[in-house]
């Protein structure tokens, strides 16, 4: 599905080369749901825009679906992290039916399609509010709904809901992993957070260094729930290979 | 203009009773306070007919203006040159925005033609126009592109720019190709700086077109608001000036209505401008 082989990333600035991702090599399989891991500056963010076809590797190979990623695409539908990310000339609705206007989608089709994933993202009551009109856990739904709706081969998520107040994050958490069980979605989702790792992925993979590398890859599908033993293990576990000291999940 | 009221701390009274009334009346009472006074002036210190013109005077004069056709076929000799005049400086500021948007040389050239010609005042140019074009219209539509330009280029300039990279990302995401990014995408998202910008040039234009009719004389056939008032000034026929000045503060006034309800209706609906 997803294969990123010797990945090499970084970006031009003063002049310079900096280098982000040294080499970066794992697969993604369908209908997988791989959460890539670092702390601030590992470059998994850049990892995902090189994926999206933002960035152009300076080394190695992205293919998805056997095709070399190098152009931005709706098969590799992204959701951010910012809160705007929406259209704000555009409701609900529209923001979604949109995207699937401009990819040939006939006006009457594309908004009985985007009414169905409003709906299942829970939005159906605000379909026709604007963006502005919205607080940011229901925007970041309305770009969840967005990307989902295209029907992409690999959904991208960059930290898309950092932004948002914990009890928020941790209900959109739980939202999202009972959605792709019913879409069968391949994810690929970037956090700094090992309990949003622990809660939404089966495999995660662990950036670490400056300039990163793959430090492992750890399989966290019999993980448990949040309160057993295996859990806090693994917690510990992933902890050590991000090399946090101190007890606060999000220190850098 | 604002269309909230925020509490400010004054004494009640005064407050609850003139601020609970709807706006539109508010600024109705106001303005008529104004032509009492215009009124009182006339009748108390009776000054000479050839100086000025009582608000009664005016109104007949106004009247008579639009009832004939006069004043009517004057203000659309003037608004039809403002707006080709304005088009065509809109279309100068866009060809030359986007050329900036996409080329460094096209930037450099922008600033440089802000910085050189937006300072200069409209009428300015009028003399050199009427040597290169003639007594004609051109050469008022000329000095009408040439202020009108310069502050939509600027606007437009800022409003691409500004444009958050979030949604152009979003926009390259979802397939879009470079012409509906632009048309799509960047245009909607500049479309506040663009409307400022607009209304920008609309007052510049406006106060330009008025002043070179006082200086040019006849163009065309008639002429139009400008002329109107400088051959009633000739002709010493005042009520006929402050009819002409009258029309100019009501469309002025007409357009700001206009504008405001443009904005309502699309940047501030979308929560791209807080308020008119």
């Amino acid at each position: 599905m997803l294969s990123i082989d010797r990945v090499r990333l970084g970006y031009w600035g003063h002049g310079h080369f900096h280098l982000a991702v040294e080499e970066a090599s794992f697969q993604v399989a369908a209908r997988e749901r791989v959460i890539v891991i670092g702390q601030s500056g590992s470059g998994k963010s850049t990892l995902l825009k090189a994926v999206a076809g933002f960035l152009p590797p300076a080394g190695g190979a992205i293919t998805v679906a056997s095709r070399k990623t190098l152009e931005p695409g709706p098969d590799r539908a992204v959701v951010f992290q910012e809160f705007d990310q929406l259209f704000p000339w555009r409701n609900v609705l529209e923001n979604v039916a949109y995207p699937l206007r401009v990819n040939g989608w006939r006006r009457k089709e594309a908004a009985a399609r985007a009414r169905e994933y409003v709906e299942l993202t829970g939005l159906a009551r605000a379909a026709d509010r604007y963006p502005h009109e919205l607080s940011g856990g229901m925007k970041q739904r309305v770009a969840l709904a967005r990307a989902l709706s295209l029907e992409p081969v690999i959904l991208l998520m960059d930290e898309p809901f950092g932004s948002l107040d914990a009890i928020t994050r941790a209900r959109l958490q739980r939202e999202l992993r009972a959605i792709l069980d019913r879409t069968e979605t391949t994810l690929f989702f970037v956090t700094h957070s090992i309990d949003e790792a622990l809660v939404l992925g089966e495999r995660v993979v662990v950036l670490h260094g400056h300039p990163s590398t793959v430090r492992e890859i750890v399989d966290v599908r019999d993980v448990g729930p949040p309160d057993s033993p295996t859990y806090a293990e693994m917690r510990v576990h992933l902890r050590e290979l991000l090399a946090i000291e101190g007890d606060d999940d999000d220190h850098h | 203009m604002t269309t909230t009221s925020v509490a400010v701390p004054t004494r009640p009274g005064a407050r609850l009773r003139w601020g609970r009334l709807p706006a539109w009346l508010r600024y109705l009472i106001l303005l008529a306070g104004l032509v009492g006074i215009w009124a009182a002036y006339g009748a108390l210190k009776e000054p000479s007919p050839l100086l000025f013109s009582t608000p009664r005077d005016t109104a007949q004069a106004f009247w008579d203006g639009w009832t004939d056709g006069t004043l009517a076929r004057r203000t659309w000799t003037t608004l039809k040159i403002l707006a080709v005049g304005i088009g065509i400086g809109a279309l100068v500021a866009l060809v030359l925005t986007a050329f900036a948007a996409v080329s460094q040389i096209g930037e450099d050239l922008l600033r440089l033609l802000v910085a050189i010609l937006n300072p200069l005042p409209g009428v300015a140019v009028l003399p050199l126009a009427m040597l290169w074009f003639g007594l004609n219209t051109n050469a008022l539509l000329f000095v009408i592109a040439n202020a009108s330009a310069w502050p939509i280029a600027i606007s437009l300039d800022t409003g691409f720019k500004t444009v958050n990279p979030t949604i152009v990302a979003v926009g390259r995401n979802i397939g879009l190709s470079s012409r509906r990014l632009v048309t799509d995408v960047l245009a909607p998202a500049a479309l506040p700086h663009a409307i400022s910008g607009l209304k920008t040039a609309w007052a510049f234009g406006w106060r330009t077109i008025i002043a070179a009719e006082l200086v040019f004389g006849v163009a065309g056939a008639e002429g139009g608001l400008g002329t109107y008032i400088n051959n009633a000034k000739l002709f010493l026929d005042i009520p006929q000036v402050f009819a002409g000045l009258v029309t100019i503060a009501i469309l002025g006034m007409a357009f700001e209505l206009l504008f405001g309800l443009l904005e309502r209706r699309t940047v501030v609906r979308w929560g791209m401008k807080t308020s008119t």
